[in-house]
């Protein structure tokens, strides 16, 4: 897109970016405007402006008071958690820096983009795709300790980052993602995790990485009956189906 | 290794959200306590408002905690207060829930008046009366727009529905619904604005 024609969309945008801030953006349009956020400065400024004004609407609802169970709910498993020692650190010895060159092309993220109001052909496509740049490797299944309890599967990073790597920790029907080398993301940003069954993508969790970009994400069931899971990155509170290509994939079956 | 904070309930709940985070991620359940009861009623509300059911509510408050809690390792204050955070998730959890259950259809009025001052809550802190004020501004800022434009905001942000969807229920072009919706959060954001003057440091419109 050229500089004179940005100017002359730029009521349009404007009109957009609103839509946008709002999630009102269906999902191909928002995964091209983030394109043109990527390169260019004025509109990043206008989305920065305009976001509090969506950050405050929640502040316009009817306040209730939520029922006990909630905070009961919500902090047992946080305790559980909170008692329970980490696993990861064992498993991620790789000090090698990113490759900064994880980022998918251009004409590859507009593919998808067109694509993504079906999630099925989505993620199709995407499989297809990321089967070419990753030079064809297969999702590889470890096939771990028989024991019922704990069972891990490499994941298999699916944007051609060798520095990537991620390990699914797989208990009854929920599961556990450790993820390592992830690429940071910007502000604007967070990775999410999604389940596929039947070829649809469900949105799971959300994750940031800590310090020495390693992740952990709780990946909550039902398990049973879905395929696989995958992360992508999405804007900032997660999205409802993926706006980006799946960084890493893991297989559930 | 679970390492408390070892600060007693009072003295976390003088911390800040974001210090409390840097708690959260060293898996400090009384931090993450703290936080749930500042902002637990403002996300069971707009889980309320979305999908009209407590029961259903409750699940995605719950989930959004939850993910709060699970990707706290490392939370950046340049992604947004913890509260803009928590409530991006509910809402985008909240809207899912309203498509996969087709409940009841979201209510297009937005000033409410079962307002927050309605709210019994524990002792007002700082950060908690600067809330009911932007929530006070937001709220006029909402009912001086005109009709039009707020039900579009509301249809959008509440109803999960996309600036097509909202034209085609509305009978409207998409234009002039892009149009409303752009309007609408322009001035509530001028609202915004004018309420953090003291602040100073506002970018002007770009």
């Amino acid at each position: 897109m050229t500089g004179d024609q940005r100017h002359r969309d730029y009521e349009a945008l404007r009109d957009d970016l609103a839509a946008y801030a709002l999630g009102a953006l269906p999902a191909d349009e928002a995964a091209e405007l983030e394109q043109h956020l990527a390169d260019c400065r004025r509109c990043r400024e206008l989305l920065r402006w305009l976001s509090p004004a969506v950050d405050v609407l929640p502040a316009a609802v009817p306040q209730q008071v939520p029922p006990d169970s909630l905070r009961e709910n919500v902090m047992a498993v946080v305790r559980r958690e909170a008692a329970e020692r980490p696993r990861s650190e064992a498993e991620s010895p790789d000090p090698l820096p990113a490759a900064e060159t994880s980022r998918p092309g251009r004409g590859w993220r507009r593919r998808w983009a067109r694509v993504s109001l079906r999630p099925a052909t989505a993620l199709a496509l995407a499989a297809v795709l990321a089967a070419g740049v990753a030079g064809g490797y297969a999702i590889r299944g470890d096939p771990g300790p028989d024991a019922p309890e704990s069972s891990f599967v490499e994941a298999r990073v699916l944007g051609g980052n060798p520095d990537v790597s991620a390990t699914l920790e797989r208990r009854g029907d929920a599961a556990t993602l450790h993820v390592h080398e992830l690429p940071d993301l910007p502000p604007s940003k967070v990775y999410e995790v999604w389940i596929e069954r039947a070829g649809v993508m469900e949105p799971s969790t959300l994750f940031v990485l800590s310090e020495n970009r390693a992740g952990v994400a709780a990946v909550p069931g039902p398990l049973e009956g879905a395929e696989r899971v995958l992360v992508t990155a999405e804007p900032r509170g997660g999205s409802r189906e993926p706006t980006g290509p799946p960084l890493l994939a893991a297989p559930l079956q | 290794m679970n390492q408390g904070s070892n600060l007693t309930p009072e003295a976390l709940s003088r911390l800040a959200d974001e210090d409390l985070m840097t708690l959260v991620e060293r898996k400090d359940a009384d931090a993450f306590a703290v936080l749930y009861d500042r902002h637990g009623g403002a996300a069971y509300s707009l889980a309320h408002r979305i999908v009209g059911d407590p029961g259903t509510a409750e699940e995605v408050a719950q989930e959004a905690f939850l993910s709060l809690w699970r990707s706290g390792d490392r939370f950046d204050a340049a992604r947004g207060s913890v509260r803009s955070w928590t409530l991006a998730v509910v809402r985008n959890r909240a809207i899912d829930a309203l498509r996969r259950g087709a409940g009841p259809a979201p209510k297009l009025d937005l000033d409410d008046d079962a307002l927050l001052e309605a709210q019994p809550s524990p002792a007002l802190t700082d950060a908690e009366a600067i809330r009911r004020e932007t929530a006070g501004r937001v709220r006029g800022a909402l009912r001086e727009l005109p009709a039009e434009q707020s039900q579009a905001l509301g249809l959008a942000y509440f109803g999960g529905f996309t600036h097509v969807e909202v034209a085609e229920k509305l009978g409207v072009p998409l234009g002039t619904v892009k149009g409303r919706m752009r309007l609408g959060l322009e001035k509530i954001r001028f609202a915004l604005t004018e309420g953090m003057e003291a602040e100073g440091s506002d970018e002007v419109l770009p």
